[in-house]
């Protein structure tokens, strides 16, 4: 076995820091168009929960804690791919570490090697999201519509009976002709009629959880290898070009 | 490099690897960081000066630019972090010593820093039995515990002797801090003391084996018995080699000391595990883990946060090992180690007999630090490790010597 002195080894070091460089510094730049494995696509986004109008029952839909939790569950994540089936995997995703302190929104990173993976799992998990929210609201959208046309139906009811009693005047079908109506009848269905605005209201007031913008595949941005990938790669490259320098050499001494 | 710098770095990094662990855990701050850059940034100054006089094989260029690359590969390639760093210091500290250093200095002379820092630990050792068995543990329980990340700091150990014989006293520590370290360490300085009695013919060291020992039998472990048993049958088989007349009458005790051996592990594995059914139990719970590992995360290592969900069991530590630096690490950084220890073995044919000797109880000693590692990491934390590598630069040095020679 051959042995030299440092001396050779920095010499040889030396010689070769030029090509050494030129490694280097086209590694870093070519590297990027050559590379095509082992990528990794993020997306950073944040879920913004439900809202309506009626604070009361506010409480009752998926909040920050919830939904952080839930995030961070595996069996959520089997329930995912459950619902999504076998046609795309689903894409790993978790609640962002830093600057997720806004109690209004959930900062979530959904990363992996697929682009479409990385869609089709942001959107089945709003669509987990949404199927939960909707569980616990629709009982009272249901609840106010049904109150919104029995309210109607009494409204229609006593336009009916005001006709009955022969008031020459013309009704129009659908509104509530109060004139038509008699005293007591006028206030219940002004009454009515405003209580079905109200009503309106809150059914259009409900806004269903969302992502804080729309997600598609612009959305989403190449996460690894990143610049400091490209740098470790070439300086894997100008290493590995040295271990060879240095072997020949040894070769060569043994000759 | 002068053989007076040479003695100050020497004295200077055996002052680091006593006091680093007890000054860490009195502390409680993580101060190895001092001592991992410290230390190679001198001797790679050193070398720079002495570039003429220090000599590289193509073995060590090779393996010095390997372990560049991993750590560029898993720093800043696979993000792993700086998991193959502490490898690398280990190898390359130990090749800078052997360089450097042992070539300025006297054999002897390393040889006895070696052996005053064993005694220094064997003393502590002692002392702290008398202090723990007369005032008791709580002035190390005091002022030694800490629960810092990277930092080891004075445990509270269960004493299988004192369960034995009715006495309250807790496992020893040693200065060295931790589980199972002294025990460890006492087998490790018995196995040095036998070879110091065989050169030196000195009583002193009848005086250390019976005290080294003795300690081991105060505060014991099943591996540091399996240990010394390991390193007692190397070299009652290294003697058996070296003998020009090989006594039959002694090889009829073979088979009776690997039954008796066998039956004494047995034995302790069920002082520990009741019940021998649970051991398929464990051993899918080592190995289980490695199942859902990709093939990349295999050969490279997986994360940090990914191993810590898949092993349940954490009893053998190179199988956390293998899965944090991958088969890949683990395979460079053991098998650069066995091809230095069988390189300085093969030189020990062309060597002095008490050179011979000293390779052979030194390597002895690896095995052991090597296989205490597979249990438990307490071989290889602050201060033992730096003690490993005093005794790595030996071997490497004899393994180079074995490269002058065949020039």
């Amino acid at each position: 076995m051959q042995q030299v002195n440092l001396s050779n080894i920095l010499r040889l070091f030396v010689k070769h820091t030029p090509y050494m460089l030129i490694i280097l510094i086209s590694s870093y730049f070519f590297t990027p168009y050559v590379y095509n494995f082992d990528k990794v696509y993020e997306l950073n986004t944040a879920i913004v929960f439900a809202q309506l109008d009626f604070e009361s029952n506010i409480d009752k839909l998926l909040n920050k804690a919830t939904v952080d939790e839930l995030l961070s569950s595996k069996d959520f994540k089997n329930s995912l791919s459950l619902s999504g089936g076998k046609s795309n995997k689903i894409s790993s995703f978790k609640v962002s570490s830093s600057g997720n302190q806004n109690t209004k929104l959930t900062k979530v990173r959904f990363y992996g090697d697929n682009i479409d993976d990385i869609v089709s799992t942001s959107s089945l998990v709003i669509n987990e999201f949404r199927k939960i929210d909707k569980n616990i609201i629709n009982i009272y959208i249901e609840s106010f519509k049904r109150e919104v046309e029995l309210n109607k139906s009494i409204i229609n009811e006593l336009e009916k009976n005001a006709k009955n009693q022969y008031y020459n005047d013309v009704i129009d079908v659908g509104n509530v002709n109060i004139v038509l109506l008699e005293a007591d009848d006028k206030q219940l269905a002004a009454d009515l009629g405003a209580r079905n605005i109200k009503l309106d209201r809150k059914i259009n007031s409900y806004k269903e959880i969302s992502y804080i913008s729309p997600i598609n595949r612009d959305s989403i941005a190449l996460f690894y290898p990143g610049k400091l990938a490209y740098l470790g790669l070439s300086i894997l490259f100008t290493l590995l070009y040295f271990f060879i320098v240095i072997n020949y050499y040894y070769l060569k001494l043994r000759k | 490099m002068t053989e007076r710098s040479s003695k100050i770095i020497i004295n200077t990094f055996i002052f680091y690897l006593l006091f680093l662990p007890i000054v860490q855990a009195f502390l409680c701050i993580n101060l190895k960081i001092i001592g991992v850059i410290f230390f190679p940034l001198v001797l790679v100054f050193y070398s720079l000066i002495d570039w003429k006089k220090f000599y590289i094989t193509r073995f060590d260029a090779s393996l010095v630019l390997i372990l560049l690359l991993l750590n560029v590969f898993d720093t800043l390639i696979y993000s792993l972090g700086t998991v193959f760093f502490m490898s690398s210091y280990m190898i390359i500290i130990s090749l800078l010593f052997s360089k450097i250093v042992i070539p300025n200095l006297s054999i002897d002379y390393y040889l006895d820093r070696i052996n005053i820092s064993l005694l220094i630990i064997l003393f502590f050792l002692v002392l702290e039995f008398l202090i723990v068995s007369t005032i008791g543990s709580s002035i190390f329980y005091d002022n030694l515990t800490c629960h810092s990340d990277g930092v080891q700091g004075y445990r509270e150990l269960h004493n299988a002797t004192s369960d034995i014989f009715l006495m309250e006293i807790p496992g020893l520590n040693s200065i060295m801090m931790g589980s199972q370290t002294s025990s460890e360490l006492a087998a490790v300085i018995s196995i040095w003391s036998i070879y110091k009695y065989k050169t030196t013919e000195k009583r002193f060291y009848i005086f250390t084996i019976i005290l080294s020992l003795l300690m081991i039998i105060l505060s014991p472990s099943y591996t540091s018995i399996f240990l010394l048993t390991i390193g007692l049958t190397l070299y009652f088989l290294f003697e058996v080699y070296s003998k020009n007349k090989l006594n039959i009458y002694w090889l009829n005790f073979a088979p009776i000391f690997v039954v008796l051996f066998s039956y004494l592990m047995y034995e302790f594995l069920l002082v520990r595990y009741s019940d021998p059914s649970i051991f398929p139990t464990l051993f899918q719970e080592h190995f289980v883990g490695f199942n859902y590992m990709t093939m990349k995360e295999l050969l490279f290592g997986a994360h940090k946060l990914k191993i810590e969900g898949l092993f349940a069991s954490s009893e053998f530590t190179l199988l956390t090992q293998v899965a944090k630096l991958g088969i890949l690490g683990v395979t460079i950084f053991y098998g650069s180690i066995a091809y230095y220890m069988l390189l300085a073995l093969t030189n020990t044919n062309a060597t002095g007999k008490k050179e011979r000797l000293t390779t052979i109880f030194i390597l002895i000693i690896i095995v052991i630090f090597l296989l205490g590692n597979v249990h438990y990491r307490v071989m290889f934390q602050s201060g033992v490790r730096e003690l490993f590598l005093l005794f790595l630069a030996y071997i490497m040095f004899m393994s180079n010597n074995s490269c002058k020679n065949s020039n």
